[in-house]
């Protein structure tokens, strides 16, 4: 029997072990998660989605009213800034044009970190860390 | 409601209920908190219904694994986002879920003195980075193939092979040799 033979045989027992162990996580669950869990179904079927169990996140509300007020407050500065036969391509116009289609597709979340003064350069380079990391995943 | 609609509700109601707990243990063992796994399960229900409930059943299954690990994935960046963040106010080491143990802060240790074998294994599990923690259990527990753990977790087959195989050596060195004894 080869070494590779070997390891092969001690990971299937090894395997064999503990999935029968995690098969006990089938059996019992807390009656109020079981109840959180189905109160959560419900309401993803109704489509309401408000979640029985979810928690309040003030600063997601926070987040979001202070980045509508900034869009609300930048859009406005826009329109009182730029003639209507102005150029297409000045500062606003630009902005416009390449900037708000991609702010219109953050979540609540990322308002929320850049209202908060997140580090918005790290989350982009965490974006490309795993980026990178798939790419060597790809190639090895 | 026309009849289809009904069945529709009907199929969905079935098999989240089918899937729902162990979706919870899922994001309970990559989040660690009751709370947060209970929100990306609803999260990850709440967009199966909303965007693929026209898809055929057979594909309910993938697509619902691939949402929710989506969602567990967002929910790791914006934690190591603040982690980092909070204490060191400026970008870290290029952390990422492939190399970073899930509660750093436990030591193994703390693995070896519980008393119950499953509670031994949940506290091992939680020590795996999130990437081997999830390949783990979907191939290992939830029996999923390469194939289809690769399609829920977006990475290639050959990432769930190592992730595999890296959590295996991980989880084994945590359990000690009660757990690897032939």
């Amino acid at each position: 029997m080869t070494n590779q033979d070997k390891h092969s045989k001690a990971d299937s027992q090894f395997i064999y072990r503990v999935r029968t162990r995690l098969k006990a996580w089938d059996d019992a669950l807390p009656a109020d998660i079981s109840g959180r869990l189905r109160a959560s179904r419900r309401d993803a079927l109704t489509g309401a989605g408000s979640g029985a169990h979810r928690r309040s996140h003030p600063w997601r509300m926070a987040g979001v009213g202070l980045a509508v007020t900034a869009g609300v407050a930048w859009l406005a500065l826009g329109q009182l800034r730029a003639p209507h036969n102005a150029p297409r391509n000045n500062p606003i116009d630009v902005a416009e044009r390449e900037v708000l289609p991609g702010l219109s597709a953050l979540d609540a979340d990322d308002w929320s970190m850049i209202a908060r003064g997140d580090d918005v350069q790290l989350y982009e380079d965490l974006e490309f860390f795993l980026w990178l990391d798939e790419s060597d995943d790809a190639r090895s | 409601m026309s009849q289809a609609d009904v069945d529709q509700q009907v199929g969905l109601d079935q098999f989240l209920a089918s899937v729902e707990k162990d979706a919870f243990r899922l994001a309970r063992a990559a989040t660690g908190d009751v709370d947060d796994a209970l929100d990306l399960v609803q999260d990850a229900m709440l967009t199966l219904v909303q965007k693929y409930r026209d898809k055929h059943s057979d594909e309910w299954m993938p697509l619902f694994h691939r949402v929710l690990q989506n969602r567990i994935r967002d929910w790791y960046r914006r934690r190591q986002v603040r982690r980092i963040v909070g204490r060191f106010g400026a970008p870290g080491s290029g952390e990422d879920e492939s190399s970073v143990p899930m509660h750093a802060n436990q030591q193994p240790d703390a693995v070896a003195d519980g008393s119950h074998v499953l509670n031994q294994l949940e506290s091992a599990l939680t020590l795996l980075p999130l990437r081997q923690q999830q390949v783990f259990l979907l191939r290992v527990w939830q029996e999923m193939s390469v194939e289809e753990t690769a399609n829920a977790m977006s990475i290639s087959t050959g990432s769930v092979k190592t992730h595999l195989s890296r959590s295996l050596a991980g989880l084994r060195r945590m359990l000690g040799p009660d757990w690897t004894a032939t």
